[in-house]
């Protein structure tokens, strides 16, 4: 069965979509990949290099689908870059030919295979020193994967009903992120005996995890491929603390996975671009609230990105275009929940760190001020807590409102703390005075995970939930200074700081106010 | 794609599409007529007194033009606003058809009283009365069919009913027609039996 989900797999990918698979593939075999092509053109005939065992520098150039003479035709320019160019690396000698294969996840043609075969004997025959080109086609490709994937076939009745309701899922719909949590966890990252093992579940969660997002690949759904490599690299990161595995272990596998995640910003960003609207699918359903939650939900997370690379990369530089977007779309902005403020959140962020602070001001008052008001004690229907996604709260509004008890959250919030210390750090008093009164009637909420690396999972059992009201009389001074101290905050906090951008789009429910802290000013 | 929200918007279509039934069908020319679900095949068919008829289905559609502008500033309400006026083409539709299929059906089985043109006058409504098949209720009153007027015609035809209803001459003519149909229902349930 699990061959015939790897087969479907890789009949319907591309080489965009199988190249990180392929990458952990060769890890997983103990090869050493020192260059992936990301979001460059792929340089001199070559989309991943790699050292193997031997300690030869090996080439591939990915395809998709069958190689057949009209094809081969067309790419037959970047085939010869491929064997005729030396590896430009550090890590390769280039007196030293390498050895070269196209990667295809189709058949190649007699004819095809017969013009390889003859490039080939033409070279050696005249004693040029080009590389040999070989091939792996699908056949190769899914012995390969099968092999990789070993011993982590689901044999629980439950985990393989849940691999495959993922596999099967409606790729236009949001991922699962539960049951990829679960999934993941229980099957790769539940417990290992040595850092050998445990880098091995890693490859194969990798592995896994692109046969998962299988039917989102297949609808170009980027928001939530997104989320699905940022689950993979929380449950990555939570394992390794656990293990005890160093960051060095899990480095390349990281950067890989950021590398996916960057290249399906991309597409999300040019498509952002390119569309004039925020209108997608089926237009019955659309339009209104729907319409301004996924406005929130792009230009949110595609704010979050940014300010992701600018904290990995300093010399990242923010694009004119967005913030034009986030402009123009002001009004189409939607606060459905609490779980809407980490988009919020880095929208501010963005538009201040591009010298549009009036504007900034003005959307962190207002998003204040509506969490203080629906959220007062004398509130009957609050804005919902960061545990309920923008989905079932839109099938509570439109459908069945019994669902949700929009009562429970009045007189607490899990947001205001942040905001607060937001408008202390801006010095921004204006609107916590005025409503001080109300404010100091609203508990402020946080879950406190007993295990600080459990932060980067769905759900735990072992934690508190915190609840505590701000004080009656606040001296702002202080509430400057607490908005400001990073002292408590812990080193996991520190070191995953530009993961934390996109995670805490990716679980709203695992904000709070040392993070926010952290984000909203970096030291 | 940017992210969606497939199952929201399927229980939109569903809300939608039930809602357009019953606009549908509120009516009173349809109101008296049974509906059922098909659930397959592609065509039906039914056994009147000799032979059966078959026949295929006719989709009645509407077309419904909403700009994006409206969708994106009003969201599921852009649709809801016009449905009314495609609950009326498809009922328009659904007449139009109605009044074929009783054309084709009463032509074939001469079930026609033809005024050559004159005004409407008891003899061709006593005509008409007595084609029909009336059923009775368990108290004896004729469940009367709906009868389906020209919108021009309808205040001249009540007042003609009202007319005849003081006519005793047409009163007591109508009596023993309706007196003739109960017997004959009578007589038509009286078969309704299992015998050896």
């Amino acid at each position: 069965m699990i061959e015939r989900v790897i087969e479907n797999w890789l009949t319907n990918t591309n080489e965009r979509n199988y190249q990180i698979a392929f990458c952990h593939m060769l890890m997983q075999k103990g090869y050493k990949v020192i260059y992936v092509s990301t979001h460059r053109p792929m340089e001199q005939g070559k989309d991943i290099i790699a050292i193997d065992l031997s300690g030869e520098c090996v080439a591939y150039q990915l395809k998709t689908g069958d190689i057949k003479l009209p094809t081969w035709r067309a790419i037959k320019g970047e085939v010869m870059e491929l064997i005729e160019l030396p590896i430009v690396h550090p890590s390769c000698n280039k007196m030293k030919t390498h050895k070269s294969y196209l990667v295809f996840n189709g058949q190649m043609t007699d004819e095809v295979r017969h013009q390889i075969d003859q490039i080939n004997e033409h070279n050696s025959r005249l004693g040029k020193d080009y590389s040999y080109l070989d091939i792996i086609d699908k056949n190769v490709l899914i012995v390969e994967f099968i092999e990789a994937q070993g011993k982590f076939m689901p044999k629980e009745l439950e985990d393989f009903n849940l691999f495959l309701e993922l596999f099967l899922a409606n790729g236009t719909d949001f991922l699962d992120k539960k049951k990829l949590f679960h999934f993941l966890n229980s099957t790769f990252f539940s417990n290992s005996s040595n850092l050998s093992e445990a880098k091995n579940n890693i490859y194969c969660s990798v592995i896994f995890t692109s046969y998962m997002l299988n039917a989102f690949q297949i609808q170009n759904n980027y928001y939530a491929l997104f989320e699905g490599w940022s689950v993979l690299v929380a449950c990555i990161i939570r394992f390794s603390s656990k293990q005890g595995l160093k960051h060095k272990d899990i480095k390349n596998n990281i950067e890989l996975i950021y590398d996916e995640i960057g290249k399906n910003m991309d597409l999300l960003k040019n498509e952002t671009l390119d569309k004039k609207t925020f209108l997608e699918g089926d237009l019955m359903g659309d339009g209104g609230d729907i319409y301004k939650a996924r406005a929130t939900i792009v230009l949110g997370t595609l704010a979050s990105y940014e300010i992701f690379s600018s904290l990995r990369n300093h010399e990242h530089k923010f694009n004119d275009e967005l913030l034009n977007l986030l402009i123009e779309n002001f009004k189409n902005l939607k606060l459905w929940g609490e779980s809407a403020f980490p988009f919020f959140f880095f929208i501010i962020k963005y538009l201040e760190l591009n010298n549009e602070s009036e504007i900034a001001k003005s959307l962190l008052r207002s998003v204040t001020e509506t969490v203080i008001t629906m959220n007062s004690f004398e509130s009957k229907v609050g804005l919902a807590s960061p545990y309920y996604s923008v989905n079932e709260l839109f099938e509570a509004v439109f459908f069945d409102i019994e669902k949700v008890n929009f009562n429970e959250f009045t007189g607490s919030s899990y947001t205001l703390e942040c905001l607060i210390h937001m408008l202390a750090r801006r010095n921004d008093r204006v609107i916590l005075e005025s409503y001080w009164r109300i404010i100091s009637n609203i508990q402020f909420k946080e879950t406190r995970l007993d295990n600080v690396e459990d932060i980067f999972t769905w759900r735990v059992e072992n934690g508190l939930n915190y609840a505590q009201f701000p004080k009656a009389t606040q001296s702002w001074k202080e509430l400057v200074n607490d908005s400001n101290d990073t002292e408590d905050t812990p080193s996991l906090f520190h070191e995953q700081l530009p993961f934390l951008c996109i995670f805490i789009i990716v679980c709203p429910h695992r904000i709070s106010s040392k993070i926010i802290k952290l984000i909203d000013y970096p030291k | 794609m940017f992210p969606d929200f497939p199952k929201i918007k399927e229980r939109f279509r569903a809300e939608y599409s039930k809602y357009l039934q019953k606009l549908t069908r509120d009516d009173p020319l349809f109101a008296g007529i049974k509906e059922e679900r098909h659930f397959e095949g592609d065509r039906m068919s039914h056994r009147p007194e000799v032979g059966e008829k078959e026949s295929t289905y006719t989709l009645h559609s509407s077309e419904l033009i909403i700009k994006k502008e409206e969708v994106i500033e009003k969201g599921p309400q852009a649709f809801f606003e016009k449905i009314q006026g495609i609950a009326d083409e498809i009922k328009k539709k659904k007449a139009e058809l109605l009044f074929k299929t009783m054309n084709d059906v009463t032509k074939e089985t001469g079930n026609i009283v033809d005024a050559k043109g004159k005004p409407f006058e008891f003899d061709s409504f006593y005509e008409m009365i007595e084609k029909i098949w009336i059923d009775f209720d368990m108290q004896g009153k004729p469940k009367m069919p709906l009868m389906v007027i020209p919108p021009q015609m309808g205040n001249a035809f009540m007042k003609k009913i009202a007319e005849w209803e003081l006519n005793p001459d047409y009163k007591k003519r109508l009596d023993e027609l309706f007196e003739r149909k109960r017997k004959l229902w009578n007589d038509r349930e009286s078969n309704r039996k299992l015998v050896d």
